[in-house]
C-alpha cells in the first residue's frame, strides 16, 4: 500500500511530503487551491449555483488543510489541498462557462435588436 | 453495495477477512461518483471538444481505481476519487465551454457582417438619393427652360413668381382653360412636381376695363381654374391656393393696349416648402 500510496502522491505533486525528507507543504501547494478560489471569485462564482457550491467546497477543505498543517498532519493537508485545487478548478471553469453563455446572449440580442430595426414593419 | 458490505461483515465475523483481503473491499461512494462522472463526460462532446481533459480525467480515474484494487477503501483512495470525479466534471464542462465560445465568435461574425451590410446599405441608399436629387434638379431646368417659351420667370421676394399672358390661357371674359394652353399647363405641373413640398400661390390679375367686382370674380375664376388643372396633374391640394387679385396689382399702364395685355395675367408663386399659403402680402 505504501508503494502505490506515494506513487499517487507522487503524481498528484506531493512526494517530497511523503518521502518524509520534508516537514512543511512546499509553497506553491498551499498557494495553487487559494489562486484558483480567487480566480472563481473574479468570474463570478458566486452568482452560479453549481460554481458556487464547488467554491465553498473549495474554501473548506482550504480551511480544513490549514487546521491540519498547524497540527502537522502534512500528508492529510496534501490530500485536502488537492482535493481543494480540483473543486476550485471546477468552480472557476463553471463561472467561466455561465459568463461565456451570457456574452453570446447579449450579442445574440444585438443581433436581433438590428434585424428588428432593420426589417420594414408591413 | 448493501450486499457487499454484508458478505463482508460475516466474513469478518468469521474471522477470515484476511483471507478475502482488499479484493472484496466495499467500493466507496466516491469511486462510484467517479466512474458515473467519467461515463457522463465520455457521452458528451468532451471526446471532440476536450480531448486533452478527458484524458486527464481518464488518468485520474484510472490511479483511484488501481489504487483501490490494491489497498481497498482507504481514505486516500477515497481522496483520488474526489479528484477523480471533478476531473471528469471539468472535461465536460470545458466540452460546453468550448461550445459556447464557438456560439459567441460565431454570434459575433453574423453582428459584424451585419453591420458591415446595414453601413453598405445606408451608402448605396444616400448615394441613390443624390443620384434622384440630381436628376430631380436637371428635369426642373428643363421644366423652367420649357416653362420660359410662354412665361416669364422672375426670383422676388415671396417666391419664384412664373407668369403666364392671360391670352395663353383663357378667351376674353373667359375662365375656361384653353385646349391649346393644356400642354403649356402640363409642363408647368411637370415643373411644379419636381418641387415636391414648394407651397404655391396661383393669382389671377386684370386689366382696369370692366367693374372692380367682375374684375375680382373673373380673376379668382381663372386661377381656381388653373389650379383645377394642377390637381388633375398630381399637385397636393395643400399645396396650392388660388387667389383673385383683380386690377389690384397691374405690371402696366392700362391706358395702352399692350399694357392692358400685359395686365391680363395668371402668377404662380413658387415658395419655400412649408410656407404660409396666402393672397397678401404683408
Amino acid at each position: 500500500m505504501t508503494t502505490i500510496k506515494a506513487a499517487c502522491l507522487g503524481v498528484i505533486g506531493c512526494a517530497a511530503v511523503w518521502s518524509g525528507c520534508a516537514s512543511t507543504l512546499p509553497a506553491e501547494r498551499v498557494a495553487a487551491p487559494r489562486a484558483a478560489i480567487r480566480a472563481a471569485e473574479e468570474m463570478g462564482a458566486y452568482n452560479v449555483p453549481r460554481a458556487s457550491l464547488h467554491l465553498k467546497l473549495a474554501k473548506d477543505q482550504v480551511a480544513q488543510a490549514d487546521a491540519l498543517i498547524r497540527d502537522d498532519e502534512q500528508e492529510r493537508a496534501a490530500w485536502v489541498l488537492t482535493r481543494a485545487d480540483a473543486d476550485a478548478e471546477l468552480a472557476l471553469l463553471l463561472a467561466r462557462e455561465q459568463r461565456v453563455l451570457e456574452e453570446a446572449a447579449a450579442v445574440r440580442n444585438q443581433i436581433h435588436e438590428l434585424q428588428q430595426r432593420t426589417t420594414p414593419k408591413s | 453495495m448493501r450486499s457487499h458490505s454484508r458478505v463482508l461483515y460475516m466474513l469478518g465475523l468469521l474471522g477470515i477477512s484476511a483471507v478475502v483481503g482488499a479484493c472484496a473491499a466495499t467500493e466507496p461512494r466516491e469511486l462510484l461518483d467517479a466512474r458515473a462522472a467519467y461515463e457522463e463526460a465520455s457521452r458528451s462532446r468532451a471526446p471532440e471538444l476536450s480531448p486533452a481533459e478527458l484524458q486527464t480525467a481518464k488518468e485520474s480515474l484510472g490511479r483511484a481505481e488501481f489504487a483501490f484494487k490494491e489497498d481497498g477503501n482507504e481514505q486516500y483512495v477515497r481522496d483520488l476519487s474526489y479528484i477523480a470525479e471533478r476531473k471528469a466534471e471539468f472535461a465536460r464542462i470545458q466540452s460546453k465551454v468550448v461550445e459556447a465560445v464557438r456560439m459567441k465568435e460565431q454570434a459575433d461574425q453574423e453582428l459584424l457582417s451585419m453591420a458591415t451590410n446595414l453601413a453598405e446599405t445606408k451608402n448605396e441608399a444616400l448615394a441613390v438619393e443624390q443620384r434622384a436629387r440630381a436628376k430631380a434638379e436637371e428635369r426642373m431646368k428643363e421644366a423652367l427652360a420649357r416653362l420660359a417659351a410662354f412665361s416669364a420667370i422672375k426670383e422676388e421676394a415671396r417666391g419664384t413668381v412664373i407668369t403666364i399672358p392671360g391670352q395663353v390661357l383663357f378667351e376674353s371674359g373667359k375662365y375656361a382653360i384653353l385646349r391649346n394652353a393644356e400642354q403649356s399647363l402640363n409642363q408647368l405641373a411637370e415643373a411644379l412636381l419636381e418641387e415636391r413640398n414648394a407651397a404655391i400661390v396661383i393669382e389671377g390679375h386684370t386689366d382696369s376695363q370692366g367693374s372692380d367686382d367682375f374684375n375680382r370674380q373673373l380673376s379668382l375664376d381663372r386661377a381656381t381654374s388653373v389650379r383645377d388643372y394642377l390637381l388633375q396633374r398630381g399637385i397636393a391640394p395643400d399645396r396650392i391656393l388660388a387667389c383673385g387679385i383683380g386690377e389690384d396689382r397691374p405690371v402696366a399702364q392700362n391706358t395702352s393696349p399692350e399694357g392692358r395685355a400685359n395686365n391680363r395675367r395668371v402668377e404662380v408663386v413658387v415658395k419655400e416648402p412649408n410656407a404660409k399659403l396666402a393672397c397678401t402680402y404683408p
